[in-house]
């Protein structure tokens, strides 16, 4: 199956608008929630800017369905439709619609006033949703850093906590510390290569000597990107960061932005054929899992127990980049869909259950969760399962795929170390099941009922989850149609 | 017929977890859920009755096989079917849980709809596990007993319950990691999880680097399946749990859940990789006979009456591995039929353990003494419970523990005579326990007016019972169709033996 | 039979016809008969050679020392170590800034450096 590529002209072509329509549906809409920012009365701004919000991803869903039947090249052969970033694009706008979901009530409760977040959200979306369609290095990056700028500033929005906005700067200072590596990468590969399209580069360095530039490049964009993804050892910022920030933007953060990256690291590996990557991929998954699960042993805090999590899976994500590319592929994606589903859904737990202020937010508040809200305590049960990996949740095929791929490229002790991994970091997750049944709660009160928005996240989430760990085989196939057209 | 014959195992599995679910729909209204666990699992009694009523002796492999794909990437297969061992294992399953809700009648009073919803899933995961012959659904059945199990500890249990809970869930899941790297592994190397297909391409030698791996293959699955027998020195996990499991949870946990782990043995270790097997046999079969002495022994001393039964756990499932590793034909149906009987007594045992709790909140011995006086009724049983712990003939210890020595006296004479002594320790611990807790005068004022069993009590101790003497004095009724299965698993090891049954 | 029929007619003798005569007998007979209402003993010989021993010994050294001292400690001190190993991977954080890019920039040079080395080989 080819796809048509069209001719690049000056002007670009209707269809071509068509393959960018995520993305400008997303930016009409942050812009329309900008300008009714100030026109909508302070008392009913929360709750019409977020459906407004929440309107816009789910258009912008409809707009990657609509967009799937264009698949093809597009301005100036920098943006491409393909399955890939199809798969991709709706991930990342269903979880922008959950993680506005969540934040609806959050918002309100945390006594937020700012429609910007929403608009922020919205536009970060639409910078990790480009850099999956993204053929062109600089406009990765240009789409990197819109994503970027949009957490770093969601990150600091509980303006009233110091720990907020110190969280805010740090990720400012070093994400853009980061981002200048990757920077550096392009202009290395370019010096290597002579282009910044990903299909010519991908064409010059599968044609003879790679140039030593081409490996420093690929190098130093590894480091930009393994960053964002939070992977040892570029994961240091993750845990103050995610505790500071408000817990909605934690699993935004956790989850699109990450995938987007993944995305962006499996392009850059796989279709440009960037070359030497194996041991450090290697390393960084070895380093990842154990760094992760070892710290988040000891973790009281919940929000930073999730974020060593988060490094942790970003470790097994690793571990698919290292296994052969048929197999390697699809399970990274499937792994970044898990991962979302499982997450999300996790931290819309967190923002519901710690109240103003983020108070409730250490593993012993979770005593007795159990009896005071069964229904909240289920989905993090189901939630919690899924990230230790027990059947039935996406969680376990997610890993499943991930180390079935490394046996077939081989890789025995990196499945031990990652099978290992996974049985001890069931313990931190367990701890928290545990305290929600087996302990008695300081306030036996029972918790109030929830809140739309949450429960309709929360259902999601779950069933999300669910349906990846019964019927997961749609969605691999999905994957592995998307790692063919890469590998083309 | 061929519509149910395809069919059953799937309603057997399943019709609990129908149950539970909607169990969880339903009102909390204590006595009917109840009642209806109640029904549910005597249905899947029931139907599970169907598997031995309709079972050709004369075939061989597996029956009433349902083989549907499932996910076509990778490979897995809804394949379920059952042969002699499985077979008789599942009716246990099936037989133990209607008696678990009626034991736990009263003494589950909160959260009541929790507690029958864990029990029903946790029997649809175990019943999963004996019938599943596709190594991925076997490794996820496998783990879905743990939840229900450790939660059913660690919510309804007493004393350091969490603690239990815990230490239960974490030994066992690390241990069977190590089984999920090995069936990755083969997966990987096969493509198929089917168990024949592997089992053939293993025999044909059509898996590369077969030779290099197969001894980390077979200790990847031995691990797994030693943690949960619980095999010396991998057992300390089991006194803990038992002793703070709710009653329920001590049956299924003794009578099923210790099953899986020598079943996973019989059916894997020696059907995938009988040369390793035989390779390792020796050190396997000290590992079994040092449990069973040292069961014995420790349970000898124990305070706490269910610590000891935890202990002779520990012994009776050493003569199991000790049956399974002598290949020999009586060694192996003695194996499995140990499983059963051990299964039915040892099940009972926690029951009547259960029923003493339930009067006077404690398992400490020194608190009995003289209580066959109050309760005579209840002495009986127990005594006759004991008795086929211990293996008096006439009762279904015996068979068992018989083939077993037969069987590992063929094997070497040394293993054989060690592992009779056993027969002595436990006759010694269990009727000194029955001494100090039954005879003699009635130490603590507070047990003199100890009531005697009720109907309810009575009709759950009943069957096993009856079980226990009828597996006794007729083990032919389940031999018949073990007989031949074992010979099956047996035929890679290539040992000549008499076949037990027809002699 | 007659063996029996003696016995039957020793007893009837001894307990009913003449009670004192078996005080008299026992006292003639001394230790000997002590042994012989003791079973001879045998139960004591047994309490003192095996049973004792056996529970001792599985008490102490198999239940107190091989179960608890050996096997729980050793898996309690897997999990301590555990616990310690990752208090000590905790303390990297360090919630200072300079350190955290400092990190950055030494994973970077480490990855530099092996990516140059391999594209010069």
């Amino acid at each position: 199956m080819t796809i048509a590529a069209d001719t690049p002209q000056l002007i670009p072509k209707g269809v071509e608008y068509i393959r960018i329509l995520p993305e400008l549906v997303l930016t009409i809409f942050g812009m329309l929630i900008m300008l009714l920012d100030p026109l909508i009365d302070d008392r009913r701004s929360q709750k019409t800017l977020g459906a407004v919000a929440l309107l816009g991803s789910l258009a912008a869903i409809a707009a990657t369905l609509y967009q799937s039947q264009f698949p093809g090249l597009g301005f100036w052969n920098m943006v491409r439709v393909d399955t890939f970033s199809l798969f991709f694009h709706f991930l990342i706008t269903t979880i922008t619609a959950l993680v506005i979901l969540s934040s609806y009530d959050y918002m309100a409760v945390q006594q937020i006033r700012a429609g910007e977040y929403y608009g922020l959200i919205l536009f970060g979306a639409v910078g990790m949703c480009l850099m999956s369609s993204a053929m062109e290095l600089v406009l990765i990056f240009i789409a990197l850093e819109i994503s970027s700028i949009s957490t770093y500033i969601l990150v600091g929005f509980r303006r009233r906590a110091a720990i907020s906005s110190e969280a805010s700067l740090k990720y400012f200072l070093l994400g853009s510390f980061a981002t200048a590596f990757f920077l550096y990468g392009v202009a290395m590969i370019f010096g290597a290569t002579g282009s910044t399209s990903i299909p010519t580069i991908s064409q010059i360095l599968r044609s003879g000597q790679v140039p030593v530039l081409a490996y420093v490049g690929v190098a130093l964009m590894f480091v930009g990107l393994g960053f964002k993804v939070a992977a040892a050892p570029f994961h240091v910022w993750t845990p103050d960061v995610y505790e500071g920030a408000p817990a909605p933007v934690v699993g935004f953060m956790s989850t699109a932005p990450k995938a987007a990256a993944f995305a962006v690291l499996l392009r850059i590996i796989f279709e440009a054929h960037a070359p030497g990557g194996f041991w450090l991929v290697w390393v960084a998954a070895a380093l990842s899992m154990t760094l992760g699960n070892i710290a988040a042993l000891v973790q009281d805090n919940v929000k930073r127990l999730l974020a060593y999590s988060s490094i942790a899976h970003a470790g097994y994500l690793l571990v698919a980049f290292a296994a052969l590319p048929n197999n390697g592929i699809p399970a990274a994606m499937f792994y970044t869909a898990a991962y979302a589903a499982m997450n999300v859904g996790a931290f819309a737990v967190v923002s519901h259950f710690a109240g103003a202020g983020e108070r409730y937010v250490t593993v012993e508040d979770y005593a007795g969760l159990g009896r005071r809200s069964p229904l909240l305590a289920a989905t993090l049960t189901i939630f919690l399962l899924s990230l230790i990996g027990i059947p039935i949740t996406g969680g376990f095929f997610a890993k499943f795929y991930v180390f079935s791929a490394a046996l077939q490229a081989n890789l025995v002790g990196l499945t031990i170390i990652g099978v290992l991994n996974s049985a001890v970091g069931a313990y931190y997750y367990l701890r928290i099941i545990v305290m929600m049944y087996m302990r008695e709660a300081r306030e036996s009160l029972p918790l109030g009922p929830i809140p739309f928005g949450v429960s309709a996240a929360l259902a999601i989430s779950a069933l999300a989850t669910i349906y990846l760990g019964i019927l997961p085989g749609r969605v691999l196939e999905y994957a592995s149609r998307s790692a063919a057209d890469l590998l083309r | 017929m061929t519509a149910l014959h395809s069919t059953i195992l799937t309603l057997v599995t399943f019709v609990p977890l129908a149950g539970a679910l909607l169990l969880l729909f339903a009102p909390r209204r204590d006595r009917d859920i109840r009642i209806f666990s109640l029904v549910i699992s005597l249905l899947a009694f029931i139907l599970s009755l169907h598997l031995p009523v309709h079972f050709q002796r004369a075939q061989t492999g597996f029956q009433y096989e349902v083989d549907k794909a499932w996910i076509p990437t990778p490979h897995i297969h809804y394949h379920m079917g059952a042969d002699g061992i499985s077979m008789w294992l599942v009716v246990l399953t099936t037989f133990l849980t209607p008696l678990c809700v009626l034991i736990s009648w009263k003494s589950i009073n909160e959260r009541v709809k929790e507690f029958f919803i864990l029990l029903l899933v946790l029997e649809t995961a175990l019943i999963g596990v004996f019938v599943s012959l596709d190594l991925f659904l076997f490794y996820f059945f496998w783990e879905a007993t743990l939840i229900p199990m450790a939660l059913l500890i660690g919510m309804y249990g007493h004393g350091r319950k969490v603690y239990a809970a815990v230490k239960f869930f974490l030994y066992t899941m690390i241990a069977s990691v190590f089984m999920l790297a090995a069936i990755l592994w083969l997966y990987a190397k096969i493509g198929s999880f089917d168990f024949v297909v592997i089992q053939t391409a293993i025999r044909n030698g059509q898996v590369e680097n077969f030779h290099a791996a197969a001894l980390w293959l077979f200790l990847g699955f031995f691990v797994a399946f030693a943690v949960k027998v619980p095999l010396f020195p991998l057992h300390t996990w089991l006194p803990d749990a038992h002793v703070e499991a709710p009653t329920a949870g001590s049956v299924l946990l003794a009578g099923v859940l210790l099953k899986m782990g020598t079943y996973g043995m019989l059916r894997f270790n020696l059907g995938l990789f009988p040369e390793q097997s035989r390779n390792n046999a020796p050190w396997i079969m000290v590992l079994a006979l040092i449990g069973i002495i040292y069961g014995a022994l420790v349970a000898m001393v124990q305070p706490n009456l269910k610590k000891l039964i935890a202990y002779s756990s520990i012994s009776h499932l050493g003569f199991v591995v000790l049956g399974i590793f002598s290949f020999t034909q009586a060694g192996l149906d003695g194996a499995t039929f140990v499983m059963l009987a051990h299964g039915v007594s040892t099940g009972a045992l926690f029951m009547l353990a259960g029923i003493l709790y339930e009067r006077r909140h404690t398992y400490e011995i020194v608190e009995f003494g003289g209580l066959a006086t109050p309760m005579p009724v209840y002495a009986t049983f127990f005594l006759f419970i004991v008795l086929s712990s211990l293996g008096l003939p006439l009762l279904n210890g015996f068979v068992g523990e018989f083939l077993v020595l037969s069987g590992a006296f063929t094997s070497r004479a040394v293993y054989g005579i060690l592992g009779a002594t056993g027969v002595i320790w436990s006759a010694c611990y269990l009727l000194w326990m029955y001494q100090r807790v039954f005879f003699g005068k009635v130490r603590e004022p507070v047990n003199q007016s100890l009531p005697d069993l009720d109907i309810r009590e009575q009709i759950a101790l009943w069957p096993p019972a009856v079980a226990a003497l009828v597996m006794g004095v007729a083990p032919l009724l389940w031999l018949n169709a073990i007989d031949p299965a074992v010979q099956v698993a047996l035929a890679p090891l290539a040992q000549l033996a008499s076949r037990v049954v027809g002699r | 039979m007659i063996a029996a029929g003696f016995g039957l007619m020793l007893a009837w003798l001894l307990y009913h016809r003449r009670p004192e005569l078996p005080q008299r007998i026992a006292d003639s007979l001394g230790g000997f008969y002590h042994a012989v209402v003791n079973k001879y003993y045998v139960d004591e010989f047994y309490a003192a050679i095996f049973v004792k021993p056996l529970i001792e010994g599985s008490s102490r050294v198999l239940w107190q020392g091989v179960d608890q001292g050996i096997i729980d400690t050793s898996i309690n001190s897997g999990a301590d170590g555990a616990r310690e190993f990752s208090d000590a991977a905790r303390h990297m954080q360090s919630g200072n800034l300079r350190s955290y890019a400092g990190w950055i920039a030494a994973g970077a040079a480490v990855v530099i450096a092996y990516m140059t080395w391999i594209g010069t080989r």
